[in-house]
């Protein structure tokens, strides 16, 4: 069977060249996929300034049955600090803290110097720091030198009296000792330390630690690093998210791809088939022989597919790295398990696909076979009318979730299925809007066209499995790219309209890298001509008011009302936002049942829970997140004290802002801005949507016009046959290319049509939570694009082996000769 | 007998033939491949006659019948259809020639499978942009039998019900000339003899020109004269044939 499937092989290059194709661009799709997703699940944070330690005791970061990363560190108490120094085995336990500084005007982190024996580092010149205001730099700085001190705390002068180097290579940061105590102050959280760094003295057993860690998390191994750089715990996370999306797109696209490539292979061998069926191949001959086929197209296909997609794999992750989506450790290689899934997910996917299709080929009685052969099967088979079905009853309650929910979340995760699952329904009921087309289309073609026109219509309600086939990668295509595409710029634009109209001062500073010193904030106020001034700082809650299994977006909003901030208060004032009080954003207050003066409990950041007061309801959540905490509700339950943006409002700006830069020798790193350049910098933290959403539509385009040009290449070399026959009854060459134009023109109607649609049933309810319009933002250059593009790949497909066709003289194309 | 005593006995006919040949060869391929398929082929067909065409195979009979039906070109030697010298015309001129003066049947139907019955007898029509008028397609319809299927498609039809629908799809335009190759060849006996016998009656009835090429005695014992080829030329001719004068004929061809 096997020689007997090559042989047929050799005999049909076209169909198997199309079938390689596909099969070959959905294993690199695959590859780079899985190759990202394989190294997203592997990757760890480094483990650096905690090296010598042999296990590192940290807060339980992940809370409640969701396991939901909290965004703000997990402090440990200092007491077990001692605890665990006196468990056998260990020979010291060092709490740790760290605080955001700037030494001079070097920004760094500063910490206890009994944590330095946590890398090593050891002192290459001078000595310890022994009392307030002595520093010992992880760097080389002039020993004696008095350098300024900023931080959260009040700005000091400190006096260099050692440089220490770490033992182990520490790249990704760097560090300054002060005494245990001074550090302490400054991290602003005592009675608490981020991490203890346990050292090992012979007999040292991590079980031991566990059962003397209580609620806290022992890590050892390289899985140190997540103690060493919690904040990468999210970026992780969130990588995660993107490569599994990334990978889930590319699988559904080369399981659509191929699936589709390869049945209509065997559809358009269904004469040769029924042929050997008719020199008495069995049925279960003819379905070896196709397997064959199929699986050695499969392996060969996705075997050379597997080394581009581990280049495109590769590129994929320094590009994550350097738009900030993957952390910066994070590298992609190559591994068995993406391999194996390329190979083998193309060799099933294409074995699947031909036993489907082939199976009522091979089922047929022989004599019927030819007959049969010749004529389109029935409109859908049970196959399609199930797969249809399921599709559909996948989309309709996905369709329902997201046209009645009003969380943006929501509407974003519920449309983008909602639409994977109408393709795929497309996919199998595509021969009925094929038919319904043919019925709404065909006698105003007819008209307009009495011959091409004619023609074109009326293989279309016959032919309806090859223009299905046909139209479907196009569906894919535009779909696919119009939901991704316009779902992001419709968020984006609805975020940037809030921030543009809740951003209403003249004024804003920002610091450079980790944040503003607190201090700034009074310095600002005590600014000449400066109304009012609020600081805004970005942070989340855990799962709380009314959310069980995701962070709550929220800010800390220093300095209640002004700043010109107009988050759009709906009730209650901005200006009571002090002691333990909350504002909410509208949909959040109706989540949680709260009314201004409603008493709710709250996770902070860091997992404490705890109870605030409702001071204010607003509506512009999209930009300001769901939440406005105040300051004091949310002091020593951060990561970082710093604050974020600060808002100014002023009726005088350009001479505040002369004012405000004189502040920058104070706080280095500080930027004054007006608040146009404010409002877009606030936007350059959509990278993701920004800058993935378009990579991902290129490769979806790439890839899908691939199958664009293939189905319709192999459909249209199918059909010399035809077009042979017009000619001998006397159709023009002119004839026959219109009725081929106004086949592609169907084809294009059919596919952008549906396309359009199935974006629409995607991008309006999204558009409706978010905005409350059912106006989703859709640049009209990039939709032009989109629709351009693929009916123009759709045009060249169909138009070169049409004019092919047409060269040979009918009688031979036909085969009437002797 | 030759080719230069038959072209005088046919010239004596005093109106102009509904298709001529002179002196046609036709040559394929070049080399060693090189095939001589017509060898100074000379023949003239009256109008409103019905002519068979036979001989062994690999005679030059279906090229005989590409030539004179203007599906192919003479490598020398002129073919014309009426007074129009086909070697004259452009590609697109011969398909416009092919499509209003000459009706084609072949072995195999050849319709549109996406068209009804009488979207594939009006094709023609509509191909040459004439208004396609529901009464002259139901008359030919009627005139092959079939006015009761003209909605269905080719895949309801059994295989002589088709070839009436091609018959009727050659005669829709009233051609000068309706070339038949094989018509019987995909049939059965009984089929077979019904569809030889609507030719017949075409010719007769209609005074239609009917030349088919056949391989079947008995299918050219329905016909008024037989053009025996035989390795690209003409070999001889029978009026009047009988199915056993054409197959003792054919048998002394192959002799040979």
């Amino acid at each position: 069977m096997l020689r007997l499937a090559l042989l047929s092989a050799r005999g049909r290059l076209g169909t198997f060249a199309g079938a390689f194709v596909a099969v070959f661009a959905s294993a690199v799709l695959v590859m780079a996929g899985g190759m990202t997703l394989e190294a997203a699940l592997r990757v760890h944070p480094p483990v650096e300034r905690y090296a010598a330690t042999a296990a590192v005791v940290a807060g339980q970061q992940n809370v409640g049955e969701e396991r939901v990363l909290l965004g703000e560190r997990v402090h440990v108490s200092s007491a077990l600090v001692q605890r665990l120094a006196a468990v056998p085995g260990v020979r010291a336990a060092i709490g740790d803290v760290s605080a955001p500084v700037w030494l001079g005007s070097r920004a760094t982190v500063a910490h206890g110097w009994a944590s330095a024996a946590l890398t090593p580092y050891a002192l290459s010149a001078g000595r310890p720091p022994a009392a307030p205001g002595e520093v010992v730099t992880g760097y080389p700085v002039a020993l004696g030198s008095k350098l300024r001190l900023v931080s959260a705390a009040a700005p000091r002068t400190v006096t260099v009296v050692g440089i220490a180097r770490p033992r182990h290579p520490v790249r990704h940061q760097t560090a300054i000792f002060l005494s245990d105590a001074e550090a302490t102050q400054l991290a602003g959280h005592p009675g608490s330390v981020d991490a203890i760094g346990v050292l090992a003295a012979p007999g040292f057993d991590a079980s031991r630690l566990r059962s003397a860690a209580g609620g806290a998390v022992v890590l050892s191994g390289d899985a140190r690093g997540r103690g060493e750089f919690p904040e990468l715990e999210e970026t992780h996370t969130k990588l995660i998210a993107v490569a599994a999306s990334f990978g889930g797109l590319a699988a559904f696209i080369a399981l659509f791809v191929v699936a589709g490539t390869m049945g209509l292979s065997i559809q358009q061998r269904e004469r040769e088939i029924a042929l050997l069926r008719a020199v008495a191949a069995t049925p279960g001959q003819i379905r070896r022989m196709i397997a064959w086929e199929a699986a050695v197209v499969g392996l060969v296909g996705s075997a050379a597919g597997v080394w581009l997609g581990s280049i495109l794999g590769r590129e994929l992750g320094h590009a994550l790295v350097r738009h900030g989506i993957a952390p910066w450790n994070f590298s992609v290689s190559v591994d068995a398990l993406p391999i194996a899934a390329a190979v083998g997910g193309g060799v099933v996917t294409a074995l699947l696909a031909v036993l489907a299709a082939g199976r009522r080929a091979a089922r047929v009685s022989p004599t019927i076979a030819l007959g049969e052969a010749a004529v389109e099967p029935r409109l859908l088979g049970p196959g399609r009318v199930i797969g249809g079905a399921v599709a559909l009853a996948g989309a309709v309650p996905l369709f329902a979730v997201a046209a009645s929910t009003s969380a943006p979340d929501t509407a974003a995760a519920t449309s983008e299925m909602t639409a994977l699952f109408l393709i795929v329904a497309v996919g199998f009921l595509g021969p009925v809007a094929a038919r319904v087309a043919a019925g709404l289309l065909g006698p105003a073609l007819s008209r307009i066209s009495p011959v091409g026109g004619f023609l074109a219509s009326a293989n279309l309600r016959t032919a309806t499995r090859r223009f299905s086939s046909a139209s479907t990668p196009l569906v894919l295509t535009v779909a696919m790219s119009c939901t991704l595409l316009f779902s992001a710029s419709t968020e984006d634009h609805a975020v940037s309209q809030q921030r543009k109209a809740g951003l209403a001062g003249e004024l804003a500073i920002a610091g450079s890298g980790s944040g503003l010193p607190p201090a700034t904030l009074a310095d600002v106020r005590a600014t000449a001509d400066v109304r009012s001034a609020v600081a805004l700082t970005p942070t989340t809650l855990g799962p709380s008011l009314g959310v069980s299994d995701e962070t709550v977006p929220a800010a800390i909003l220093d300095g209640g009302q002004g700043g010109g901030l107009d988050v759009g208060v709906v009730s209650g004032s901005l200006a009571a936002l002090h002691g333990d009080t909350i504002a909410l954003g509208r949909r959040r207050a109706d989540g949680a049942h709260a009314k201004v003066g409603s008493r709710v409990a709250i996770m902070l950041g860091d997992g404490t829970r705890a109870h605030a007061t409702v001071v204010a309801i607003y509506t512009r959540s999209l930009a300001f997140g769901d939440t406005l905490l105040s300051p004091e509700l949310v002091a020593g339950h951060q990561t970082s004290p710093l604050l974020g943006t600060i808002m100014i409002h002023t009726a005088d700006p350009s001479a505040v802002a002369r004012r405000l830069q004189a502040l920058s020798p104070r706080y280095p790193g500080l930027r004054v801005s007006g608040r146009a350049s404010l409002a877009s910098a606030s936007d350059a933290e959509r990278e993701t949507n920004r800058w993935l959403g378009p990579l991902f539509v290129v490769l979806i385009f790439a890839f899908s016009s691939i199958a664009v040009v293939n189905t319709l290449t192999m459909i249209a070399l199918q059909r010399g046959r035809e077009l042979a026959l017009l000619r001998l009854v006397g159709g023009t060459r002119g004839q026959v290319r219109s009725m081929a134009r106004w086949e592609a023109a169907l084809i294009i109607a059919i596919g952008l049509g549906l396309g359009l649609a199935i974006a629409a049933a995607a991008l309006l309810p999204l558009s409706h939570a978010l905005t409350g319009t059912l106006r989703p933002t859709v640049p009209l250059d990039q939709l032009g694009a989109i629709l351009g593009v693929s009916a123009l790949l759709a045009v060249l497909a169909l138009a070169l082996p049409t004019r092919r066709a047409l060269r040979s003289r009918p009688v031979e194309a036909i085969g009437v000769g002797e | 007998m030759n080719a230069e005593s038959i072209a005088p006995s046919v010239a004596s006919t005093s109106t102009i033939p509904a298709v001529a040949l002179r002196d046609v060869r036709k040559v394929y391929g070049q080399g060693e491949g090189r095939v001589l398929a017509l060898d100074g082929v000379s023949v003239a067909l009256a109008p409103g006659s019905f002519t068979a065409v036979m001989g062994p195979s690999g005679s030059g009979k279906s090229t005989f019948l590409h030539m004179a039906a203007g599906l192919d070109r003479p490598t020398s030697g002129t073919v014309s259809l009426g007074d129009t010298d086909l070697a004259r015309l452009s590609e697109r001129r011969l398909t416009i020639l092919r499509r209003e003066r000459i009706g084609f049947v072949f072995q195999a139907f050849n319709l549109l499978p996406s068209l009804t019955v009488t979207q594939n007898i009006g094709l023609p029509l509509r191909l040459d942009r004439r208004r396609v008028r529901r009464a002259q397609v139901r008359e030919v319809a009627a005139r092959v039998g079939l006015d009761q299927r003209l909605r269905h498609r080719p895949s309801q039809l059994s295989g002589g019900q088709q070839q009436r629908v091609a018959i009727a799809r050659a005669l829709v335009t009233r051609p000068e000339v309706v070339f038949a190759d094989e018509p019987t060849g995909a049939l059965d006996t009984r089929t077979g003899r019904g569809v030889l016998a609507l030719l017949r009656e075409v010719v007769d009835a209609d005074g239609h020109t009917v030349v088919m090429v056949t391989h079947d005695p008995a299918a050219a014992a329905h016909a008024d004269r037989v053009l025996l080829l035989a390795d690209g030329r003409l070999a001889g001719t029978l009026e009047a044939p009988t199915a056993d004068e054409v197959a003792e004929r054919l048998a002394h061809l192959g002799a040979e």
